[in-house]
């Protein structure tokens, strides 16, 4: 990122202690003001021990302002926790939260799936056998989606409305409480437990709140616009009436998380309960004036959103390059897209889009290819694939790991935390190819289980190394290193290079980890639990990015294809209500603003349904608020 | 001493507990600790080994023979050491102490204060020959061994960030401020190492240095004619060098101060250099020094500091003037402080309730102390705590050390048992470990019963048989039914309601008694009483008639009941040279003894 300081950044950056609230628009340098003011505090205080806690919208975020920090400010970086809200909570509740029954090794269930068959299991108890995915499934997902609303604004069961709905077995509050119960059960967390029932600890434990709040002199929350309701009580109770040193930044215009809970309300509760003074940042040192242009064309079209901030100017000198383009299906649409990917990649920006003597060169992972739906981009995956450009996705369906050998490794050190967990007993054993008839291996308790597979040609070592590592991990470092060591090396080469892959991935993460817990003494199942928040959202390794709009938060790519421009596919066809209007206005802003050079909106003009016949499609509306041309190919 | 309490320092700490297993002589040890605390006991009792595993605890390296050797001589696989660290006032941690013990912090219940219970385990590595010291925050804090090895263990210690701020320092009985002189690790060669002077008065000190140096050279003719040589010397080696230099003093304040000496003059005599003193005022200057460096330690720019500061017998090498100074100087050393010593005459000036006392034993070492709190109430109220700390300071230091006590209404019944205990015995009381002290009228023997018994030391009681005699009995014997049963205890009453004068007469020693009061206050002195009181009033009723069959044998005791604190060993001696066979001894007299006997294992 640019960084010619203005003097509003600096206004931040050097801002007294007390409440603040900067708003600013994409590309102001947000976290980049957000960190150096970090590192302005803690130069300030060389002799002092307090902390600091920012909290970021993602670990990938939090990671690079961690690294920043430490290379400004050496070993004082470790008095800033930087974390999102969820690393955070996680890090308080296995600390202190046994008092309220968080142990301190948790087992957090990361996928959908798992939480559906969480609430089939608690249904179970409840003498309903919902099994019938097909006719069920959507009813359970669409509660399973409700009871994530209800826990983000800190409802329990009992304050849920107790009606069902006509034709359904089940009422949510029926659903709530059988979920709760098959997760308290089986010992296991899912992600809106933690800012919960941090809330919920801080609550019943005042002192403890008041231990957070002395030892964090600062607070500092960027992309606070996506602060839930949760969160933001969470803030409160933490912060209690004394602790007033909290500076949110925020852009109200970016708030694309509501499904999440998440509200540009609490900002302005933010400023009347802690009396925050406001400091705004106008101006973008990332996108270019073209793009700027098209966001604030955006902007205008939507008198909710003009009014709320000002328009922005760009202060890059650089002119950039936007282009709407129309082809005849999705096909054309990803072969066209790839094609200048590959051009692109080949000879540069253009000069004329640029600022004086900025780089032309441009890497893979300064492309980006977004959609507003993951499915958007199936087209242009098959794509890439067949052309063999190289891609990173958006956590994948599979978890953090691709070979079987070390998702076997990572579900065997979940369950030796949660042995009642049956979820992830299942995953276990569904890594398992061997000989042994899974279904005698289910009934038996894990160490049982273990010695079984001890004597397996394919896991036996891996497994004979978790029973080793039951004894009590005094050494988690060699422990993990046995472990990695254990997982069998397949024959095949393409097999084996994803198992080197994984072990790779494995160790470099550990490391990380280890890093970043300095010599607290990481622990593997801190380390676990902290796999299972990254896998949700992380993009690493080299390549092109192909993300949805949502992952793509908070970053940047010097250039940006945003595909699938048709009504229904952006602005999102479930998109009915005003409000959610409006967020779709929201996430097309974010969109076009993750763009500091180049910009290119493209659509299909027919879509194959799932029935195999072609449909019509209408340009999305946002092409023409944009005030964008889209010239057909 | 207030100046210097941890709760003084502003959010500051305390080392509140300290459990040691397998650590040295310390099988399994536990331990409050104060600002000040007060480590007596005989030898060997392990007092040592508490402050070798604080240093240990606080950030020093283990070695192998840390490990308890047990009786069939095997090592100890691992030691073990928790150390309890509270916020020195108010229920959280200052935000420095929440940063530097980070999630160690536990608590958070409305129960007593936050707390870090900081653990450091030492397993013996036989492969690499060494001690693996781990140093984990644990969950919770139990006193006793068993249930404090079920405690659930937290995060490492960033061992970095705490040895830092908690600062441990120990000041061995082998300490020398003439060693220390020349070392740069020593606490001295630590305050030299920084003499934090303004960079423009260096620079002046440093050149004019450089001035005197070169005046040195060209004044002296010797200097002079080596320098010549010097550089003829290197022209030879290297042809084309101007010449070799000679810097007579060092460039560096630094350097220079390390021929630093101190210069210590007696009242009546010349300022002697410190290495021409005796060990006594070498040691004592160690430790003046040392309080020093703590105290500039903690003036320095760090904000956050708590020093921990251990003494090993302070008093060695010093008479019993300079061991009775040498207290005051440690109490004024800020932080904690942790002295072991053997001598009454440093205990005298401590503070009773800073003691812990150790004792071998045969289930190992035992640690004995008054508790602060009993049966959930304060053990002593602020007036009673003053009047027990006054006693022991004042008087009776060595009763703490004793290894029996016996409380007297007065000094005079304290003489006398001396004399009985050692014609007895055959031994001084002071050599028996016997401690006899007289507590000034009857009523305050409950107090020190709770402070003794606590302490486990064996402690008996003589009262009189009159009014406030057998009430003092009752409260006492009240006081030892309450305490738990923490030593031998044994109160005697002088039967037939008498005092002990009267115990002595009665018993029929009468004439040795007249006999002793003339030894002692001359050959006419019962006669002269007998002239001057004769009747005379005696309280409200009474008109004294020595000569009357009635009053029979009341002279001698008058005349003792009315010079008490002086007798009691002339007339002990007295009846000891008529009858020396103790079966004939006055009753309560033998039955004290035979109670002290087996308590001093006799």
């Amino acid at each position: 990122m640019a960084t010619i300081p203005s003097e509003q950044q600096e206004r931040v950056v050097g801002a007294a202690d007390g409440p603040w609230l900067v708003l600013a628009p994409p590309g102001a340098g947000k976290t980049d003001v957000l960190t150096r003011r970090i590192i302005r505090l803690l130069e300030d205080t060389p002799d002092e021990h307090f902390r600091i806690l920012a909290v970021t919208f993602t670990v990938k975020a939090a990671e690079s302002m961690r690294q920043r920090i430490e290379s400004r400010v050496g070993a004082q970086w470790r008095r800033v926790v930087a974390r999102n809200w969820h690393a955070f909570c996680l890090d308080v509740l296995r600390h202190y939260g046994e008092a309220i029954g968080f142990p301190p090794e948790p087992v957090i269930v990361e996928s959908d799936d798992d939480r559906l068959k969480t609430l089939v299991l608690g249904l179970e108890d409840d003498a309903l056998r919902v099994t019938d995915e097909e006719r069920w499934g959507p009813f359970l997902r669409e509660c399973l989606a409700r009871i994530s609303r209800e826990k983000r604004v800190l409802r329990q069961p009992d304050a849920v409305p107790d009606v069902r709905p006509p034709g359904m077995p089940i009422g949510l509050r029926q659903a709530y409480e059988a979920y709760e119960r098959a997760m308290r059960r089986h010992g296991t967390f899912d992600f809106d437990d933690l800012p919960l029932l941090t809330y919920r600890l801080f609550v019943e434990r005042p002192r403890l709140a008041r231990h957070y709040r002395t030892l964090f002199k600062y607070i500092l929350v960027d992309e606070a616009q996506d602060t839930s309701r949760a969160q933001y009580e969470l803030l409160k109770v933490l912060c209690g009436s004394e602790h007033r040193n909290v500076m949110m930044v925020a852009d109200r215009n970016q708030s694309i998380h509501a499904f999440a809970g998440a509200s540009t309300r609490h900002l302005d509760e933010f400023r009347k309960d802690f009396g925050a003074a406001e400091i705004p940042l106008s101006g973008t040192f990332r996108c270019a004036e073209s793009i700027v242009a098209v966001a604030n064309a955006l902007l205008r079209s939507e008198p909710a959103l003009a009014r709320d901030a000002p328009e922005v100017e760009s202060e890059t000198g650089a002119a950039g390059c936007v282009r709407a383009w129309s082809f005849a299906d999705e096909t054309a649409e990803a072969r066209a897209v790839v094609d200048e990917i590959t051009r692109l990649l080949a000879s540069g920006l253009e000069p004329a889009w640029l600022a004086p003597g900025e780089q032309a060169a441009l890497a893979p992972e300064d492309v980006a290819v977004l959609v507003r739906n993951r499915f958007v981009a199936d087209t242009l995956r098959a794509e890439l694939d067949a052309r063999r450009i190289r891609y990173a996705d958006a956590g994948g369906p599979r978890g953090v790991f691709e070979s079987r050998g070390f998702r076997f490794l990572f579900y065997g050190l979940r369950a030796l935390q949660a042995p009642s967990d049956a979820i992830g007993r299942e995953h276990l054993l569904a890594q398992y190819e061997g000989g042994l008839d899974p279904d005698l291996l289910r009934g038996d308790d894990l160490a049982a289980v273990l010695q079984r597979l001890a004597s397996d040609r394919a896991v036996g070592p891996v497994a004979a190394e978790l029973i080793r590592s039951r004894e009590g991990i005094l050494d988690p470092d060699a422990a993990l290193r046995r472990l990695a060591d254990a997982v069998p090396r397949p024959e095949k080469e393409e097999d084996r290079e994803t198992v080197e892959k994984d072990h790779e991935l494995l160790l470099g993460k550990w490391q990380a980890f280890r890093h970043e817990e300095g010599n607290g003494g990481p622990t593997l199942g801190g380390f676990l639990a902290r796999l299972a928040l990254a896998g949700r959202s992380h993009v690493e390794g080299p390549g092109v990015r192909v993300l949805t709009v949502h992952a793509a938060k908070g970053l940047e790519f010097r250039a940006v294809f945003l595909l699938g421009m048709n009504e229904g596919g952006f602005p999102d066809y479930r998109a009915t209500g005003a409000e959610q209007r409006l967020e779709e206005v929201r996430n097309a802003y974010v969109a076009v603003t993750r763009a500091s050079r180049v910009l290119w909106l493209s659509r299909p003009r027919t879509r194959r349904l799932r029935s195999g016949a072609l449909k019509e499609q209408r340009p999305s509306s946002f092409l023409g608020r944009m005030g964008l041309p889209v010239a057909d190919r | 001493m207030a100046a210097t309490d941890t709760a003084s320092i502003p959010d500051g700490i305390r080392i509140t507990r300290m459990r040691v297993e397998n650590f040295r002589s310390l099988r399994d040890a536990y331990l409050p600790l104060g600002d000040m605390t007060v480590l007596v006991g005989e030898n060997n009792a392990g007092k040592t080994s508490v402050l070798e595993a604080l240093a240990v605890a606080l950030g020093g390296r283990a070695r192998f023979t840390d490990l308890t050797l047990d009786e069939a001589g095997n090592r100890a696989q691992s030691f073990r050491i928790d150390l309890r660290i509270e916020p020195a006032s108010g229920d959280i941690f200052s935000a420095d102490y929440a940063g530097i013990f980070g999630e160690g912090v536990q608590g958070h219940t409305s129960g007593g204060a936050d707390y870090v219970n900081l653990r450091t385990t030492g397993t013996w590595n036989a492969a690499e020959d060494r001690i693996d010291t781990l140093r984990q925050y644990v969950k919770g804090w139990e006193d006793g061994a068993a249930a404090a090895a079920k405690l659930g263990v937290g995060d490492r210690v960033k061992t970095g960030e705490v040895f830092d701020v908690l600062v441990f320092q120990l000041l061995g009985a082998q300490r020398d401020l003439v060693d220390q002189l020349r070392t740069r690790s020593s606490p001295w060669g630590r305050l030299m190492g920084n003499l934090k002077l303004a960079e423009a008065v260096r620079k002046e000190i440093e050149s004019a240095l450089g001035v005197l140096g070169g005046r040195i050279v060209s004044e002296s003719s010797v200097l002079a004619r080596v320098r010549t040589e010097l550089g003829q010397l290197a022209r030879a080696i290297r042809p084309g060098v101007g010449g070799a230099e000679i810097q007579a003093l060092p460039t560096r304040v630094e350097e220079l101060v390390r021929a630093m000496e101190v210069l210590v003059s007696a009242t009546h005599g010349p300022a002697l250099p410190i290495a021409q003193h005796g060990m006594g005022t070498r040691s004592l200057a160690a430790l003046i020094v040392f309080r020093a460096f703590v105290s500039v330690g903690l003036l320095s720019a760090k904000r956050t500091f708590h020093p921990v500061s251990a003494f090993e017998e302070p008093e060695a090498h010093l008479h019993p003037q300079a061991q009775r100074a040498v207290f005051p100087q440690i109490a004024e050393i800020p932080g904690q402080r942790i002295v072991s010593t053997h001598s009454p005459f440093v205990a005298g000036v401590a503070n009773v309730f800073d003691y812990r006392v150790f004792r071998r034993c045969s289930r190992g070492i035992e640690i004995s102390w008054i508790p602060a709190r009993r049966a959930g109430k304060p053990t002593f109220g602020p007036d009673e705590r003053d009047q027990v700390r006054r006693f022991f300071q004042r008087r009776h230091g060595e009763a703490l050390f004793a290894r029996a006590v016996v409380l007297f209404e007065g000094d005079e019944e304290a003489g006398a048992l001396g004399v009985f205990a050692w014609a007895r015995f055959e031994q001084s009381p002071d050599a028996l470990g016997l401690s006899l002290v007289g507590v000034d009228g009857a009523g305050k023997e409950r107090l020190l019963a709770r402070a003794l018994l606590p302490l486990r030391i064996p402690t008996a009681a003589l009262l009189d048989g009159d009014k406030a005699g057998t009430e003092a009995a009752r409260g006492l014997a009240a006081e030892i039914a309450s305490s738990p049963a923490d030593a031998p205890s044994h109160v005697v009453v002088i039967p037939g309601g008498a005092s002990f004068a009267r115990h002595l007469v009665d018993a029929g020693f009468g004439a040795s008694a007249e006999r002793g009061i003339g030894k002692e206050f001359g050959p006419s002195a019962l006669t002269d009483f007998k002239a001057r009181q004769n009747h005379q009033r005696k309280g409200k009723t009474e008109v004294r008639d020595y000569d009357s069959p009635g009053w029979e044998g009341r002279l001698v005791v008058d005349f003792l009941s009315e010079n008490k604190g002086r007798y009691g060993r002339a007339v002990a001696e007295a009846i000891v040279a008529d009858a020396p066979e103790p079966a004939s001894w006055p009753v309560a007299v033998r039955e004290l003894l035979d109670w002290i006997g087996p308590r001093l294992g006799l």
